[in-house]
């Protein structure tokens, strides 16, 4: 389904207090926001649990959400705060993250050996997160720099420069590996 | 395309052999329940709401700034009230003045300026003798009191110098 309309649709149902809007924000957010939170957060059990806490905020300020300019600029802004607040508590309950938790996988079409995977959870993992999040939504969502900036309420200049020194990083620790 | 981008290209395609998970079903299942229940106990929120409820607030808490404001200007004027009732008693109907002076001349002049309320030709008149006579007073009761010189001396006058001394 063409974003747009999607967004249309949504906006239609959540200033008609529709419910149906659930499954619309679903099918518009969750993946993207999904893959979102596991580069910011490194884990997949805690991406799941900000996930569902950013879904009942979109929910209960539904009606901010179908005034707003950008939906899923709006969306992403809750989903970013909601992880950097969870990210505070851990720091606070000084809660050790278990490293050996796997957020990302083989692909089925064209299966490698896990340790690759390993490796590059690993290089990925050791980047600052903000670029971090951004390789993430440039590789494996696919998204333009203008995209990520606007999505992130970022200037362009500074998303491709944190992707260039993201790459830059990720050259050095995946050395062996690109030959 | 330069070398730069080809090696970003080459490592884009590295990190593409590895793939992030897609939410489960029972992970969709699970957030939009507790979604749904959110919708149904979170009431309807009208969006005209918003603005008139920040506007209620912000009045109350003016309201309540103000009343502060006031009890504090009170209590700190409380202890000048008694002393501007005196000096209006010692004035005799004057009305009691910001700062009210305390030389009996002065009062008389104040007093006089406080009564010229009415401008007409023969009142001002009036007004301006009045007060030529309390400024002719003013010289005479200065010289009735002439400040004596002798225990008004100041102690940095030298006395004259005697026979004893050196020069």
């Amino acid at each position: 389904m063409d974003k747009n309309l999607a967004e249309n649709e949504l906006r239609a149902a959540l200033a008609s207090d529709d419910p149906a809007a659930v499954e619309l924000l679903w099918n518009c957010y969750a993946s993207d926001l999904f893959a979102f939170l596991q580069a910011v957060l490194r884990s997949r059990h805690d991406a799941e649990d900000v996930l569902q806490t950013v879904f009942v905020r979109i929910v209960r300020k539904r009606h901010r959400l179908a005034g707003a300019r950008c939906l899923d600029a709006y969306v992403y802004r809750i989903a970013r705060n909601e992880a950097s607040r969870l990210a505070r508590c851990r720091k606070k309950e000084q809660t050790v993250r278990v490293e050996s938790e796997s957020w990302l996988m083989v692909r089925q079409s064209r299966p490698e050996p896990s340790d690759l995977v390993e490796q590059l959870q690993a290089a990925l993992a050791r980047l600052p997160q903000p670029q971090r999040e951004v390789i993430v939504m440039k590789v494996y969502k696919e998204r333009t720099f203008l995209d990520i900036s606007r999505l992130l309420g970022l200037p362009a200049n500074t998303v491709a420069s944190r992707y260039r020194y993201g790459m830059e990083k990720l050259r050095t620790l995946l050395g062996n590996l690109i030959s | 395309m330069n070398d730069k981008d080809t090696r970003n290209k080459r490592l884009e395609e590295l990190l593409r052999k590895a793939r992030l998970p897609e939410p489960s079903p029972q992970l969709q299942e699970r957030i939009t329940d507790a979604a749904k229940r959110a919708w149904n106990q979170s009431p309807l929120e009208l969006p005209w709401l918003i603005p008139v409820r920040r506007l209620v607030v912000s009045a109350a808490a003016a309201v309540v700034l103000i009343g502060l404001a006031n009890i504090i200007s009170d209590r700190a004027l409380s202890r000048w009230g008694a002393s501007a009732y005196a000096a209006d008693q010692q004035l005799g109907g004057v009305e009691p003045l910001p700062e009210i002076p305390y030389n009996p001349f002065v009062r008389r002049l104040v007093s006089l300026g406080i009564r010229s309320s009415v401008i007409d030709a023969s009142s001002l008149s009036s007004h301006v003798e009045s007060l030529k006579r309390v400024l002719d007073e003013a010289p005479q009761s200065g010289a009735a009191n002439p400040p004596n010189p002798d225990n008004g001396r100041s102690g940095l006058i030298l006395s004259p110098p005697s026979a004893n001394s050196y020069s």
